[in-house]
């Protein structure tokens, strides 16, 4: 088996890197999933907070029903992506597990949350849900050494501390908030280097 | 430049390397993982006793245990930085995932300080589910991810409980998660580098 003896230190760390950059490249069409779920999130959001704020509608949380359009739509662009795909970096794998762990966890907590708090579920779980998101942003953040990710990372884990204090109608903005910070804005900024480097 | 520099089994079997080093090397960190596995695990079975058996109103001090644990972490952790001089990817990754959970822990403390401890544990046990699976995809070591699902069970299972055994669900769950996982990747490390 290749060993440590066969690479130089400085050859390591290029290699390193060069993975990492490899994944950076194919991570930014990726982003586009984080624009794809960044808009969806803060419309379903900003829409929800509207419809019960403003037209006092009783059914205003059925908004979110538009995420299984996301789903289906994520499912088929993810097949086609792995079709196209030759190599899976090892920060390919990372990525992909921790926000597959991401979504085991949101559906885990969403279940969690009706169970233990009944009929007043809605109260504390978009905080909770904040507490999540920063998770895998971060951690896609770190691993792939982009700051914008990680920034939103810890600003999901601060909206989420702040919102505790703050009344559960509002966590909705909280919420579109987050998803601006966390994923909308690295979204764009990964396409527009994704362009940079494809043109 | 790269690509050309190396094949694609070069770079598989570096990236293997690669883990099995950071696998060898958290082997050798594995006494903070378990440090903070049995802690807590005697935190949650010393509260099931104080609370069920002696009717203890404050229970909850069990957990100040914690204290020690983060100034035994913190003076490790220094020492550690101190000592090694190179650090692979995949152990830079297990230490950010770990600075991630513990901020994600105190986060989810402060929702519950809001919202009462009851039915805390079962949200506890799902991040330390989310712990263990990931570390095990990391590191590729299937006891980790084992734990991690093992655990994600309990918390579903945990919820139907009252808090009392609620508390021994999260015991069970760091024993599945941390504490078995924890010491195969020390024995199984230890005997390899013996060999």
């Amino acid at each position: 088996m290749t060993s440590d003896e066969d690479f130089t230190h400085t050859e390591s760390l290029t290699v390193i890197r060069a993975m990492i950059n490899k994944a950076k490249d194919q991570f930014s069409e990726n982003g586009h999933l984080y624009l794809v779920w960044g808009w969806a999130i803060l419309i379903c959001s900003i829409g929800h907070f509207m419809l019960m704020k403003f037209f006092s509608n009783q059914y205003a949380s059925m908004i979110w029903m538009l995420t299984w359009i996301v789903i289906i739509y994520q499912t088929y662009y993810l097949w086609k992506q792995g079709k196209k795909k030759k190599v899976r970096t090892y920060t390919d794998d990372i990525i992909g597990w921790v926000w597959i762990t991401f979504v085991i966890l949101m559906f885990l907590f969403g279940f969690l949350f009706g169970m233990a708090l009944g009929a007043q579920y809605y109260k504390y779980m978009n905080v909770g849900f904040l507490a999540l998101y920063g998770m895998p942003t971060f951690l896609s953040g770190v691993t792939l050494r982009f700051r914008p990710l990680i920034i939103g990372g810890v600003s999901c884990w601060i909206l989420s501390l702040i919102a505790c204090f703050v009344h559960y109608e509002f966590h909705l903005l909280f919420l579109a908030l987050a998803v601006i910070i966390a994923w909308i804005i690295p979204g764009y900024i990964l396409r527009a280097r994704y362009k940079q480097i494809n043109t | 430049m790269l690509k050309q520099d190396f094949s694609a089994e070069d770079s598989l079997l570096l990236i293997q390397s690669m883990i099995n080093n950071a696998k060898e090397n958290i082997s050798g960190q594995t006494f903070n993982f378990l440090l903070w596995g049995w802690a807590a695990f005697a935190a949650c079975v010393g509260q099931f006793v104080l609370k069920v058996y002696f009717e203890y109103d404050h229970h909850y001090l069990v957990w100040l245990i914690t204290i020690p644990c983060i100034i035994v972490n913190i003076f490790l952790s220094r020492k550690d930085k101190k000592n090694s001089k190179v650090k692979t990817y995949v152990y830079t990754s297990m230490s950010y995932l770990w600075t991630g959970m513990g901020i994600s822990f105190f986060v989810l403390s402060m929702i519950f300080v809001k919202l009462g401890w009851f039915n805390c544990y079962p949200f506890f046990i799902l991040f330390y589910g989310l712990g263990a699976f990931v570390s095990g995809r990391f590191l590729e070591f299937t006891p980790f991810v084992v734990g991690g699902i093992v655990s994600w069970c309990l918390a579903i299972v945990a919820v139907w409980f009252s808090f009392d055994y609620q508390a021994l669900f999260a015991a069970a769950a760091l024993l599945f998660s941390h504490i078995i996982p924890g010491h195969l990747l020390r024995k199984t490390y230890s005997v390899s580098s013996i060999q």
